[in-house]
């Protein structure tokens, strides 16, 4: 790329080359084999007709004097969810089901809110138009009362239909940042450069627009949160490690940041490396980009990267690094908790390493942030922790 | 001649003779000394002297068995001044046959055996002393050392006026062991000692308040004490009755009682029914289980008073109409006990049930039953054809308070406490909601005294009753409401007429548009139960109705926690209110969002085919038509969802069975007691029929599925064959059969299991509650 900055020698990255061929090899032995079941687009005229089916089936109930019903797959429970290596956590293929009923007070405002958001997800569709989830639930505030029900219905209305969100006309407006190596062309012709400045591009909204995507980087660093994010960058560790990309999700990633870190592992197949805290929650972030969610199961195709490796903050880098002990928290029982549902999940058990890890944890009940080393050194993180990690294969 | 007892006759002669009334009130005048011994002993002798006295082709023959019964005028003549049994006895005509008023009340065979043994008991040792409280008999000593501790307990701040009932009463062995079980002391399958002591107390209590009615009598006799003239010596405005007025039968010549037993009883059940014998300014009469009053089926034996009147159309109209609205008052509380109220005029029988079977019943704390068949209350016309009456009533009762009672009334007689039973409900119940919003359009109020027997407060007291002014009861500004006294009572309904009735009036009335205006009744009932620590004693209890029906405005008044209490239950039922009213709200807004959304894909469409079939599908020309019947289409569905499923509906009961059951048998056609008091003829100019009417009233006990027969199975089976029986009679196709058939009550309606009902219905509330403030 042009005006690309130098990086470290080419010496440094032989351990990445290394991670990034076996990577590739796994997939050419199908082991990690990129999820393209759930990417096939669906056209304007199949999801009109797909309202029109729920319509009719309403009407009919109606006619027949029987209160109409919404059938929606359980989303959110873990005896619905099967896991795979090569997926992640998706969707099995006869689930629970829940009703959403029309004569009942406790569902009944559900019910007219689906059937409202249909009725606008009909309008784009039909006029090619697109609306972000906020867009919707300003079009009336008061009936939707907030806007995570305006989400959740959403969801359900994909998982009800079968149709990636994307394919219903709705976005979301994207939270997450790009940095370093990498442009691409937007849907509209816009070109974006996320190179060679020192504040981070936002992720576009519609990741299946973007074109003409172009990096020279040797892996992507996925940083759990803003603070370490905007660390990094005024460290110009995007510089330092040229060629590389950072992303941040900041918290637990949206769809289009999860999205487009699928779209740029589906093209490019660098290592994915994970930098989250040495807490449940930021294992918890990290399985999200790596297996994904059970809320958005259904879609586990098209959202999760089961290439991604984790590389820090270890539990055991806490004692390695003699990271003082005043700089750690002790755990919360909501945070012991979370664990504990951690190592029961399906994945935990192909990660024998994270497995440890987290045990670490559990022994020392003490949990730290990124932040705790800056207690080393201010850019420790940025000059030694991270450096040497991707130097040596600190990852697992 | 040795002693006769009644039971005896009654084997022994089972043709009922006509009574001679002039017997009859020498007797009660004249009491003979008790000498009771063992029944059995002499039931020979008895009922060979009384076949000797009847006169051969007679129908009844209570004249006799009053001379010769010997024991139990004495015991029941102790309970009414000696003035008032002289008059009553001397001053009765002569019996005006054949056209009468029967006043029946029928009672278990099991409940008055065991009834009787109790009052007939004999403690050796001890003398002798009847069930008839208030003898004023030589009480044993350790029936006086009960009575002792007894007396500290007043009623707070003052004591019970005395009256000649009350103090009798205090007389008696409130805790004597000869009430317990095994000496036979009156216990109900099934009942509670309380309950029991509550039944047996209600026949007493009725006959009284009807005896009260019988002013006319009274006043003619000169004997009525002040407890009833005060009662009786106001009068009456036409058909309207006001609350509080008072009810007389007027010009009653004749009052006649008789008492059917089987003859398992062997009699015991007069000891039972002496105290309220003498009283009764009426001819008596006996009649065996054969008599015309006939046993019913179900072994209750019925107890009949028969009244002869020759009354003008309009008042006896009038009395008739009071007397049934008593009687609807007293089956509300007490579902045990059911009236067969015939009326004969000019040899033309009008019988009327009033009974509850197969009732859902709400289980008081105060240990009372209440009828929640929301038909008992509001009338079905006023809610229209396709109304949503049939569902049960929600009573949320308050907490029970002790009153106070006020120095200036207080006295030494009764020694307890008054505690008082605030039960608030909304009827019709609020989630049978049809397509609008139920607004609070009235106020009834309901008043009970001890053993649920229902307090008529004398006129006088009206202007300046607690009742005036009902705010200082309930605060209304909180619910943005005001209620006016709504002084006009239309007597001729088949509900449950209120003591007191107000309108209420939203002062938000303009804000909501959307609001039925008929509107739901908010029903308060309060109960005033009396409480002595011991036993209480029938005579305690009237004493304490007496007082209760002479100072209860200033009682309530004086008690402050009145309010608290009475506060309480009326927020829980208006908050039942509130939020069934929101939730419907909440639903028809939902509805209205499905419905446009629906219209808006329609609409929409580019797709022939679809846009084709919805129209079909609904019937529809176009899509604003289309619109409104999928708005209908979703009201319904709400209608439906409310209706059937609905945990609080209640069997529709065919009109023979119902709570108010009139079954009119017309031997000469079929007019009732109002049509048959048609001035018509008069104003026809024909001549104006005498009127000898024949009114009769039962009492019933209904019996309690036997326990240890099966621990009641068969009465279950019985139930379920009647389910069975309805199911099959309504028979019909389709889902509107299958919709009847959701609406049967569970088999176990008419139990106290319905308190389960309840408990689903406060936890559907409670669920409501958490959804509607979760939020959308």
């Amino acid at each position: 790329m042009a005006f690309a900055p130098m990086g470290p020698e080419a010496s440094f990255f032989e351990v990445l080359e290394q991670h990034r061929a076996s990577l590739l090899a796994a997939l050419r032995t199908g082991r990690e084999e990129s999820p393209r079941g759930g990417t096939r687009s669906i056209s304007n005229s199949e999801v009109l007709a797909s309202i029109e089916n729920i319509i009719q089936d309403i009407i009919t109930s109606l006619a027949r004097n029987e209160a109409p019903v919404f059938t929606i797959e359980n989303r959110s429970r873990w005896e619905n969810m099967k896991f795979e290596d090569s997926v992640g956590l998706q969707m099995v293929s006869h689930c629970t089901t829940r009703k959403v009923k029309s004569d009942s007070p406790k569902s009944a405002q559900n019910f007219a809110l689906i059937l409202k958001i249909l009725s606008m997800i009909y309008k784009l569709v039909q006029s090619d138009t697109y609306a972000t989830k906020r867009d919707i639930y300003y079009t009336d505030c008061q009936l939707f009362g907030n806007q995570t029900v305006v989400d959740n219905i959403i969801n359900d209305i994909s998982c009800m239909l079968k149709v990636p969100r994307r394919s219903l006309h709705i976005l979301s407006t994207s939270k997450g940042l790009i940095a370093g190596n990498l442009s691409y062309l937007e849907e509209d012709g816009t070109r974006v450069s996320c190179a060679g400045c020192s504040t981070a591009v936002a992720v576009p909204s519609n990741i299946q627009g973007l074109r003409n995507l172009i990096t020279d980087a040797k892996f992507l660093l996925i940083v759990e949160k803003d603070a370490t994010f905007q660390r990094l960058l005024d460290d110009n560790f995007c510089s330092k490690m040229s060629p590389c990309i950072m992303v941040t999700g900041k918290g637990v990633p949206d769809l289009n940041t999860r999205l487009f870190v699928k779209k740029l592992w589906e093209l490019f197949h660098i290592p994915l490396f994970t930098l989250v805290d040495a807490d449940p929650h930021g294992i918890e972030i990290m399985c999200i980009y790596k297996y994904g969610s059970m809320s958005m199961s259904f879609e586990a195709h098209n959202l999760t990267v089961p290439a991604i490796r984790w590389l820090g903050l270890l539990p055991s880098d806490i004692k390695r690094l003699n990271i003082p002990k005043n700089t750690l928290i002790p755990l919360t029982n909501r945070d012991q908790m979370k664990l504990d549902s951690i190592l029961k999940r399906p994945y935990v058990a192909g990660q024998p390493f994270w497995r440890k890890e987290m045990e670490i944890m559990a022994d020392t009940k003490m949990k730290a942030e990124i932040q705790a080393l800056t207690y080393i050194a201010s850019d420790y993180l940025s000059r030694v922790y991270l450096p040497n990690k991707l130097k040596f294969g600190g990852w697992i | 001649m040795p002693p006769m007892t009644i039971g005896d006759l009654r084997r022994k002669d089972p043709t009922p003779t006509p009574p001679d009334t002039k017997k009859t009130g020498r007797t009660i005048s004249q009491p003979s000394p008790p000498t009771h011994t063992h029944r059995d002993e002499d039931k020979g002798d008895r009922g060979a002297a009384t076949e000797a006295s009847i006169p051969p082709g007679s129908r009844a023959k209570p004249p006799a068995r009053f001379t010769d019964t010997g024991t139990w005028p004495d015991a029941g003549s102790a309970c009414l001044p000696t003035s008032l049994r002289t008059g009553t006895a001397t001053k009765r005509p002569t019996s005006r046959q054949p056209d009468s008023i029967d006043l029946n009340l029928l009672r278990p065979r099991r409940r008055q055996s065991s009834c009787c043994r109790t009052k007939r008991t004999k403690r050796p040792g001890a003398g002798t002393y009847l069930g008839a409280e208030g003898t004023g008999r030589q009480l044993p000593r350790e029936a006086r050392d009960h009575l002792e501790p007894a007396a500290p307990r007043g009623l707070g701040r003052g004591r019970v006026t005395p009256s000649p009932l009350g103090a009798m009463a205090t007389a008696a062995p409130l805790s004597c062991p000869s009430r317990s079980p095994a000496s036979g002391s009156l216990t109900f399958p099934g009942a509670s000692a309380t309950e029991s002591q509550r039944i047996q107390s209600a026949p007493a209590f009725i006959c009284e308040t009807l005896k009260a009615w019988s002013c006319g009598d009274a006043e003619r006799a000169g004997a009525m004490n002040d407890m009833w003239a005060g009662r009786t010596r106001t009068g009456r405005k036409g058909r309207r009755w006001r609350p509080g007025s008072p009810v007389r039968l007027a010009a009653l010549d004749e009052l006649e009682l008789s008492l059917l037993l089987p003859a398992s009883d062997g009699g015991d059940g007069y000891g039972q029914i002496q105290p309220m014998l003498p009283g009764l300014s009426a001819k008596l009469m006996w009649t065996s289980e054969e008599a015309s009053c006939p046993l019913d089926m179900s072994g209750r034996s019925p107890f009949q008073i028969i009244v002869e009147v020759d009354e003008k159309p309009g008042t006896l109209m009038t009395d008739c109409l009071a007397i049934k609205n008593f009687l609807r008052k007293v089956i509300i509380v007490h579902p045990k006990i059911g009236f067969h109220f015939n009326v004969k005029v000019n040899g033309t029988l009008s019988t009327e049930t009033f009974r509850v079977e197969n009732e859902p019943i709400f289980n008081l704390p105060n240990g009372m039953a209440l009828i929640v068949n929301d038909q008992l209350y509001v009338s079905r016309p006023e809610f229209g054809p396709t109304g949503f009456l049939g569902s049960r009533i929600h009573p949320v009762p308050g907490e029970p308070v002790t009153l106070s009672i006020p120095d200036d009334v207080a006295d030494l007689s009764l020694l307890g406490e008054l505690i008082l039973t605030p039960v608030a409900a909304l009827c019709p119940c609020p989630k049978a909601f049809s397509k609008q919003t139920k607004r609070i359009s009235s106020l009834s109020i309901f008043l009970y005294g001890p053993s649920g027997l229902p307090l008529i407060l004398p006129s006088q007291q009206q202007p300046a009753t607690v009742f005036t002014d009902i705010s200082c009861f309930i605060d209304w500004k909180k619910y943005h409401l005001y209620v006016a006294s709504n002084l006009d009572f239309n007597l001729d309904r088949d509900t449950v007429l209120p003591d007191m009735s107000y309108q209420v009036e939203s002062l938000e009335r303009h804000l909501s548009q959307n609001t039925d205006p008929q509107g739901q009744t908010l029903l308060l009932f309060l109960f005033v139960d009396f409480h002595s620590g011991f036993p209480v004693q029938h005579m305690e209890l009237w004493g304490a109705h007496t007082f209760l029906t002479a100072h209860l405005s200033a009682i309530l008044r004086e008690s402050h926690v009145v309010r608290d209490s009475v506060q309480m239950a009326v927020d829980q039922a208006l908050e039942q209110h509130h939020q069934a009213a929101k939730a419907h709200q909440k639903l028809q807004a939902a509805h209205a969002v499905a419905v446009e959304s629906i219209l808006n894909v329609v609409i929409g469409s580019t797709s022939n085919s679809f846009r084709k079939m919805c129209l079909q599908a609904l019937q529809a020309a176009d899509t604003r038509e289309l619109g409104t019947k999928l708005q209908r289409a979703f009201n319904e569905l709400t209608q439906h969802r409310f209706l059937h499923p609905c945990s609080c509906e209640v069997k529709q009961l065919p009109p023979e069975e119902s709570a108010v059951a009139q079954s009119r048998e017309d031997t000469l056609g079929s007019r009732s007691p109002e049509c048959l008091a048609d001035p018509a003829p008069e104003r026809r100019g024909m001549q104006k029929p005498k009127l000898v009417c024949n009114l009769s009233l039962n009492l019933r006990a209904l019996e309690l599925p036997d326990e240890k027969d099966n621990g009641g199975q068969g009465e279950i089976k019985r139930r379920r064959r009647c389910v069975e029986e309805t199911q099959a009679a309504q028979g019909s196709s389709g889902r509107k059969a299958g919709a009847e058939q959701r609406r049967e009550p569970p088999l176990d309606s008419a139990n106290p299991g319905s308190g389960q009902e309840d408990a689903l219905w406060l936890q559907e509330v409670a669920n409501l509650s958490e959804w509607l403030s979760a939020g959308p």
